[in-house]
């Protein structure tokens, strides 16, 4: 491998809202470099609008490994006629780049949550820490909502230091979950979990309905026509779902699923209308005494409505861990700009400077 | 002989990674039992020995079969029967809690250990317990923050491995001059595989999770 090696480059366009982006790697980056290529007459890198340079925080950042996780280098433009205009230097400790090895994903710190509301899931936080939207969370020993106690939820709305909203789990208890609380104090713990694909997921609620809809706390890997079981404690009723793989009929068969910013459901092609109704355990009932409710991959089954009759391998076991380069939102670039990436691997890095 | 060497190093990293594949398949699709008979007040709690014969309740009411054929008594002091046996894997980090469990039998203590395993911590009931470094744990993933120990307790045929024909390890060497290498000062050497793996019934592997490690 020469001095730098160049590993990737590529390009995405922001949303009108930007959102903390992803970017797959082969190798570990010794450097880490974006800059904003949007059009001229839309901002970007050297971009104007009428005699005014467009005044842009992030229009270039970078970040080397021998810097810390989430941290970034940053060059900015100013919004000035171009005799005036400036490009200003900035770095940061939070929401730059943090590498992820996904196999080996890093963890993150506890933070104290003051409330949690057992129906809009909105979670009280004095300091919401580097937690975007989309990231996972888990929530830690909720107390007066111990039953939620340990589960894994995705984030689907942020207001800086003051609270994160589970919206998956509100979008059960709109479609009839209940979870006794409210909470009085919690830690929440972001995560990154690995990528084997499909993941077992933690059941959030279950509908009585002829073709019964399984909600989660977080986006599911479940597939149309994939089969999947069920465990199902005693404590949250609807044994009769548990462990169908061994009945006659089978375990149950994914109809359709479900999977937006705020839902994330799967129906099945089981008759839930005469089980016992699927209900979370109050939280006295804590600690120590049950197994949540979950539901995890029990095989490839027929695709409906497919003639002839087949399957697919959409459900098929995959290691999807890779390398990734989080772009937080204090490096991702501004709304609607295409931003540019680079990557480079360095032969070798000395730390001690000798 | 440096050559040698690093073949050696790279066989043993070519089996943990395969290993750690079936570990990572096993801990993101295998059905979950929540250890509860323990003390320390965790959910899950640290196992205890209700928690292990739960689980070959579970596997038992679903036809999973053993794994291992009992180990009969002998007349030599200290040792214990083994009985027909599920086989459990977990990280090494479990160590102190297996050795706590109630009625746990060392390998030492079996009454023969021709057909035992290094990795083989030892047993109670009809489970026996294989040990590894790499085994899974889920970090601070309890209710109150702790780390889980991801113990994957099969029965016999639970999951497989598939491999290619031809998939099987590869060990390529490259001698100076190869990938950027113009001046011709390196040699490198490398090992590639591929493997497929899947759980074959999911009523016969069952992920046991324990606190207190």
């Amino acid at each position: 491998m020469q001095p730098y090696s160049f590993i990737g480059a590529g390009s995405y366009t922001n949303p009108a809202t930007p959102v903390s982006v992803d970017i797959p790697l082969t190798d570990r980056p010794d450097w880490f470099f974006l800059r904003d290529i949007s059009a001229a007459a839309a901002g970007g890198w050297g971009g104007r609008t009428g005699g005014n340079y467009t005044a842009i925080a992030n229009v270039s950042s970078e970040w080397f490994s021998t810097m810390p996780q989430g941290s970034f280098l940053q060059t900015g433009q100013s919004g000035a006629v171009a005799a005036a205009a400036a490009l200003y230097p900035t770095k940061g400790t939070a929401g730059g780049f943090t590498f992820i090895d996904q196999a080996n994903p890093p963890t993150f710190a506890g933070l104290p949550a003051t409330a949690i509301n057992n129906t809009t899931f909105v979670v009280s936080m004095a300091s919401t820490g580097s937690i975007q939207v989309g990231d996972l969370v888990r929530v830690i020993n909720p107390v007066a909502m111990q039953q939620v106690g340990g589960h894994i939820f995705a984030v689907t709305a942020v207001t800086t230091n003051v609270s994160v909203t589970l919206g998956y789990a509100a979008t059960a208890v709109a479609a009839g979950a209940a979870y006794p609380g409210p909470a009085t104090s919690a830690t929440i713990r972001k995560l990154s979990l690995p990528r084997f694909f499909p993941r077992e997921r933690s059941v959030a609620h279950i509908t009585q309905a002829a073709q019964a809809v399984v909600y989660f706390f977080q986006p599911h890997d479940f597939t149309v026509g994939q089969v999947v079981d069920f465990t199902i404690s005693s404590l949250y009723g609807m044994q009769e779902l548990s462990f169908l793989t061994k009945e006659s009929q089978g375990a149950a068969r994914v109809v359709a699923v479900t999977n937006t910013a705020t839902q994330s459901s799967i129906t099945i092609d089981v008759d839930t209308t005469g089980f016992t109704a699927f209900a979370y355990p109050a939280s006295a009932i804590n600690p120590g005494s049950f197994t949540p409710a979950s539901c995890y991959p029990a095989g490839a089954g027929l695709v409906p409505g497919v003639s002839p009759p087949g399957t697919n391998l959409l459900a098929a076991t995959d290691n999807r861990n890779q390398f990734v380069m989080n772009l937080g939102l204090s490096v991702v670039g501004a709304a609607n700009s295409t931003i540019q990436w680079m990557a480079y691997k360095a032969d070798y890095v000395n730390l001690s400077n000798l | 002989m440096v050559l040698n060497s690093a073949a050696a190093r790279l066989g043993q990293a070519y089996k943990e990674t395969s290993d750690v594949l079936q570990r990572d398949q096993l801990e993101s699709s295998a059905s979950v039992i929540n250890c509860v008979g323990g003390t320390n007040g965790d959910l899950p709690t640290e196992m205890n020995i209700s928690d292990v014969d739960d689980v070959v309740t579970v596997l038992q009411n679903n036809s999973g079969e053993y794994i291992t054929n009992i180990i009969e008594a002998e007349d030599r002091f200290g040792t214990s029967p083994i009985g027909d046996s599920y086989g459990c894997m977990l990280t090494s980090r479990m160590i102190p809690v297996l050795n706590a469990v109630t009625g746990f039998r060392r390998k030492f203590e079996y009454p023969n250990i021709d057909r035992t395993l290094s990795s083989e911590w030892g047993g109670v009931n009809n489970v026996r317990f294989f040990i590894s470094e790499q085994g899974s744990v889920t970090r601070n993933g309890s209710l109150l923050g702790n780390d889980i120990a991801n113990c994957f307790v099969a029965a016999k045929e639970a999951y497989k491995i598939v491999w290619q024909a031809g998939g099987k390890a590869r060990f390529i060497y490259l001698p100076p001059g190869y990938n950027n290498d113009p001046c011709m000062l390196r040699h490198t050497a490398g090992c590639s595989m591929y493997q497929g793996q899947c759980i074959t019934n999911d009523l016969w592997m069952q992920n046991l999770r324990s606190s207190g490690i």
